[in-house]
């Protein structure tokens, strides 16, 4: 678990440009991600929540006490995922591998009510947990001309690109 | 823990409408990797014979996750908008099962090429979900045309109904 490399969407954007416009085109389009997380027994749990990009950090804001806020406070190891809606989806599978960081910075949880405001009209006015996703890895997946093609991008390692049959 | 069909004699409400978004036909499924970390991607739940299984390829790593942890959480996609939308998750949770007896892969099979799709490869590792858990929530929008497509009005954020049924 120590000793991970993680790095801000910003930092990951920069270093591989073409592959965070598809996943941030998936992130908007949908609206909504998938993320997993460890329950307390170490089993694994799913949740949709919805994402934005705050000045260079991927963010998702969740309801106070949640289940799955009380997850990554505990184990912050998590993957988020953008949805498909069918088998052969021509943009493909996009997950982020990340270690999920508890933002507590006014400023900052401020910057998101303004965006989430601006995206949807509505921001919280309560308690509720707000957690910034440091990168680890990017994958992309998708098919096409019969292939599946595999992209890959760690802050150590770069992009590493790979084409098979399916 | 319990298969499909109980969970369905029991809360047939709950199960004919995950019935209907597992078919969809693409579902997430979450287990744990070898170092503890979660890992989710996207399949085809099957049915055969009243009970839920998935398969998961050969050359995919993840297929010895339930090997060593048989913990899962298979998740629905919301349906696509339209006028009547209602936000539905439904998740289930258990245990994997591996399950290599020829009759139920032949099951499984056959329900598969009924509904238009492939038969399992050989080589396919299939599991059994034994259900501990099923999970609904809904989010009823208030939706409105904007062009010729539907979204939940702006400005409002619903309040969940959720359910839960946990095996006997």
């Amino acid at each position: 678990m120590e000793g991970a490399v993680v790095v801000t969407w910003a930092e990951f954007a920069e270093a591989a440009p073409d592959l965070a416009a598809v996943g941030l085109e998936r992130i908007k389009r949908s609206e909504i991600v998938l993320v997993g997380s460890l329950r307390r027994d170490g089993s694994p749990r799913i949740s949709p929540v919805e994402s934005d990009i705050v000045d260079g950090e991927l963010m998702a804001g969740m309801m106070w006490q949640s289940r799955k806020a009380l997850d990554l406070l505990r184990d912050p190891r998590c993957v988020v995922h953008t949805t498909v809606h069918d088998r052969m989806d021509a943009m493909g599978e996009f997950k982020i591998r990340c270690r999920a960081a508890d933002v507590e910075d006014p400023k900052k949880r401020d910057r998101y009510g303004e965006v989430l405001f601006a995206r949807i009209d509505w921001r919280p006015d309560g308690d509720f947990h707000l957690f910034s996703f440091d990168i680890e890895s990017v994958t992309h997946l998708h098919y096409g001309d019969l292939k599946k093609h595999f992209t890959m991008w760690t802050p150590g390692g770069g992009l590493v690109t790979r084409v098979e049959d399916p | 823990m319990v298969s499909w069909t109980e969970f369905a004699e029991a809360e047939p409400e709950m199960a004919a409408r995950g019935l209907e978004h597992l078919k969809i036909p693409i579902a997430y499924f979450a287990t744990v990797r070898k170092d503890g970390s979660p890992r989710l991607h996207p399949l085809s739940p099957l049915f055969a014979d009243g009970r839920l299984f998935v398969s998961i390829t050969a050359s995919a790593p993840r297929r010895h996750d339930l090997m060593r942890n048989r913990r899962y959480s298979l998740h629905t996609l919301p349906p696509d908008l339209g006028p009547d939308y209602d936000e539905f998750e439904f998740n289930v949770t258990g245990s994997a099962r591996r399950v290599t007896d020829t009759a139920t892969w032949d099951a499984v099979s056959d329900a598969e090429q009924a509904r238009g799709r492939p038969r399992l490869n050989d080589d396919d590792w299939l599991f059994e979900l034994d259900i501990e858990m099923v999970l609904t929530t809904v989010w009823k929008h208030e939706m409105v045309k904007t062009g010729d497509q539907w979204f939940p009005k702006a400005g409002v954020v619903p309040q969940p109904t959720r359910r839960v049924w946990k095996a006997p």
